[in-house]
């Protein structure tokens, strides 16, 4: 799939690629490598991938990571009630210890986690190794010798190797640092929060009943509250949730009161509302009062022949 | 040259000019790369370039200027200049003792306001003050603060992992281990396995003034600095002046040991402005870094003219979101020291510890001091 179908892809299933992007998952697809996306949160990494597997039209294979994960919970368990249950109704079967054992141990017992889940899939799924810095380093390295081989030895069963490589996609939102190994076995993208003109593409094609003069003024002012020194900057799915929340209150434009309405959509903590309103004589403009941005983002005149308006994105 | 060759000396240039991780199989992914995209369009080659060769957002943000330089040479040039290799500067080459110092030790009471000059005023309300030599990491002492070091990271133990390890004493039966066993005695699990919770290690954040009056006494808590990077995957590193400026990825380089921190600009001989640089790193950084397992540790002698709110503000903000403050002031271990500077007088309440930080044998105190303070909720 070349650059400018997969854009055209993600982009019927909603999200909007830039060229760094679709040039990213168009390598990692031709050269089997992990692509590992960093980036601020709420630029869409995570969402990537899902759309990513709906594109590929294959299946997501999520492993979210936390602090604590190891092996057993990534890669597969033994069904421990199942196996006790057998080893009592063998008990009076008279089959030797060593043939019971091999029972109980083998593959209708094993509960396959993530990783063995998705190295044995007919068709090459998508693999989500989701905010990898929350894991601790040793699982880390467990994961660089998975993603070198794709094959997992489990000691009471064998060697089990991959049928199909996986799409690997490793996202980090840099808690910690991942390794220099990982970091070179991987394609790197860095996701940033998107421009002016890429935020209004999102709004427009993930609501696509949006007022137009109502999505420019909430680009804008994303592209504003970016600037701002937050402690929590909003990212995409903040101004997607605000760009809902006025469709649902029936605003056609933002005004000073439906701005404090509803910012509890776009700023999380307290000391960016105070901050925020510090920073009113600068925002003010952006809203429905002030006249020159209005006029602005209105479209150009139609002198009834109708306007073509290029828009990059 | 062919089109390959020229990559593989894009390579060497990525590495030995702009300091990036590349190798060899860098070259063969990028070559592999041009040959699926295609090389007619150079925005496209560009990307894909970016994506195999960085593996980090500093070098992501290096990666348009070297690219643009090597192979958007004036027209006409058919190759690039290739520069010699090896352009790093040698340490070893250098002079050691460069830093001359002119001003004899001042005495503790020169530490207070009162007794700053405008002359020193004047170069720490200016940004634009002439710049102090750049920081070295001293290799003298440098064994006996990693083993310091070494001791920090491995002592402290903070917080209970969620991992779990085996133990006889644990809290939770591993069945795994359980129901192997228990195929021995009939499917009976006579003998219960269990597991216990590991305790974790703490992070480490490491915040040096390097203003003018703080950077002179800083050469041992920049080896603290390399000593603890080097040492914990956890820790982070920062310089400060009139800017904040992250040194981790510097110091991580086991090369840097008797070499140059270079390229600080604002952050290293300027003036002193702790509270903004405080609270800069809590916005910028502290989503990322403060946790209640991360051990902060401020380097600075507290003569700050900047505004006393804010450090006030920024330091509540990192004692409410970390396990410990530490404070090294260089001044302390000196006779007749009382910390009166307004800005130390400002930040003492929020304070865990105050500590020297004037040799080694402060840091070896300092870890003694942690192992004990936090394992005590064993």
């Amino acid at each position: 799939m070349t650059e400018g179908e997969l854009r055209e892809r993600f982009a019927r299933h909603g999200y909007v690629a830039n060229d760094d992007f679709a040039t990213g998952i168009e390598l990692m697809l031709a050269l089997e490598k992990p692509l590992l996306i960093e980036g601020p949160a709420g630029v869409g990494k995570t969402e990537s991938a899902k759309v990513l597997a709906e594109v590929l039209g294959t299946r997501l294979i999520r492993l979210q990571c936390y602090e604590g994960l190891d092996a057993a919970s990534a890669l597969y368990e033994w069904n421990y009630p199942k196996q006790l249950l057998r080893i009592r109704l063998t008990e009076e079967s008279g089959a030797t210890a060593q043939a019971r054992e091999a029972e109980i141990f083998s593959e209708p017992f094993l509960l396959k986690r993530p990783l063995l889940e998705a190295i044995t899939q007919e068709r090459a799924p998508v693999l989500l190794i989701d905010e990898l810095d929350r894991a601790d380093e040793a699982f880390e390295a467990f994961l660089l010798e998975l993603l070198g081989e794709f094959q997992v030895t489990i000691p009471e069963l064998g060697t089990i190797r991959a049928r199909e490589r996986p799409a690997v996609v490793i996202t980090s939102n840099r808690t910690r640092e991942l390794s220099d190994a990982l970091r070179r076995r991987c394609l790197y993208l860095w996701l940033d929060y998107p421009t002016r003109a890429e935020e209004l593409t999102i709004l427009r094609t993930r609501l696509p009943g949006i007022d137009a003069r109502l999505a420019e003024q909430i680009a804008r002012f994303m592209e504003f509250l970016r600037g701002q020194p937050f402690q929590k900057v909003p990212g995409v799915a903040e101004s997607l949730d605000w760009a809902l929340a006025l469709i649902r209150l029936h605003r056609d434009a933002l005004d000073e009161q439906t701005l404090e309405r509803t910012l509890g959509t776009i700023l999380k903590v307290h000391d960016d509302w105070e901050l925020l309103r510090a920073q009113r004589a600068r925002y003010e403009p952006l809203l429905n009062g002030g006249a020159q941005a209005a006029s602005d983002a209105a479209p150009a005149p139609d002198y009834g022949l109708g306007t073509v308006r290029a828009r990059r994105g | 040259m062919t089109f390959s060759e020229n990559v593989a000396a894009f390579t060497a240039a990525l590495r030995d000019e702009h300091g990036f991780g590349a190798g060899h199989a860098a070259t063969r992914d990028a070559l592999r790369a041009a040959d699926i995209l295609g090389v007619t369009e150079a925005r496209r080659l560009r990307s894909a370039f970016r994506a195999v060769y960085c593996a980090t957002p500093e070098e992501v943000a290096r990666f348009d200027a070297a690219f643009d330089a090597f192979f958007r040479a004036p027209r006409g040039v058919a190759q690039p200049h290739l520069r010699p290799r090896h352009t790093r500067p040698d340490p070893a080459q250098r002079p050691r003792d460069e830093i001359v110092r002119t001003t004899e030790r001042p005495s503790p009471a020169e530490m207070n306001d009162a007794a700053v000059t405008w002359q020193t005023l004047r170069a720490r309300y200016s940004a634009r003050a002439a710049r102090g030599e750049p920081p070295r990491i001293q290799t003298d002492g440098l064994e006996e603060i990693v083993a310091a070091a070494a001791r920090i990271v491995a002592g402290v133990r903070i917080a209970r992992s969620r991992r779990r390890t085996p133990r006889r004493s644990g809290s939770r039966i591993d069945l795994r281990r359980t129901l192997r066993a228990s195929v021995e005695t009939a499917g009976e699990p006579v003998d219960l396995r269990r597991t216990a919770r590991t305790l974790r290690g703490a992070r480490f954040v490491v915040l040096i003034d390097g203003s003018r009056s703080a950077a002179e006494f800083a050469g041992p808590v920049l080896q603290l600095a390399y000593a603890l990077v080097q040492r914990s995957r956890r820790a982070n590193a920062f310089v400060f002046s009139t800017a904040l400026r992250e040194v981790t990825r510097a110091l991580r380089d086991r090369s840097i040991a008797g070499a140059v921190l270079s390229d600080l600009g604002e952050a290293w001989g300027g003036g002193t402005r702790i509270g903004d640089n405080l609270a800069a790193f809590v916005r910028d950084d502290g989503g990322r870094l403060l946790s209640p397992e991360t051990i902060v540790l401020i380097f600075s002698d507290g003569l700050d003219v900047g505004d006393l709110d804010r450090l006030a503000r920024a330091m509540r903000e990192l004692q409410l979101r970390s396990a410990a403050v530490i404070w090294l002031n260089p001044h302390a271990g000196s006779p007749g020291f009382t910390p009166t500077a307004r800005g130390m007088q400002t930040a003492l309440p929020f304070v865990t510890q105050l500590r020297a930080a004037r040799a080694a044998h402060d840091f070896t105190a300092l870890a003694r001091a942690l192992t004990r303070t936090t394992t005590r909720g064993r």
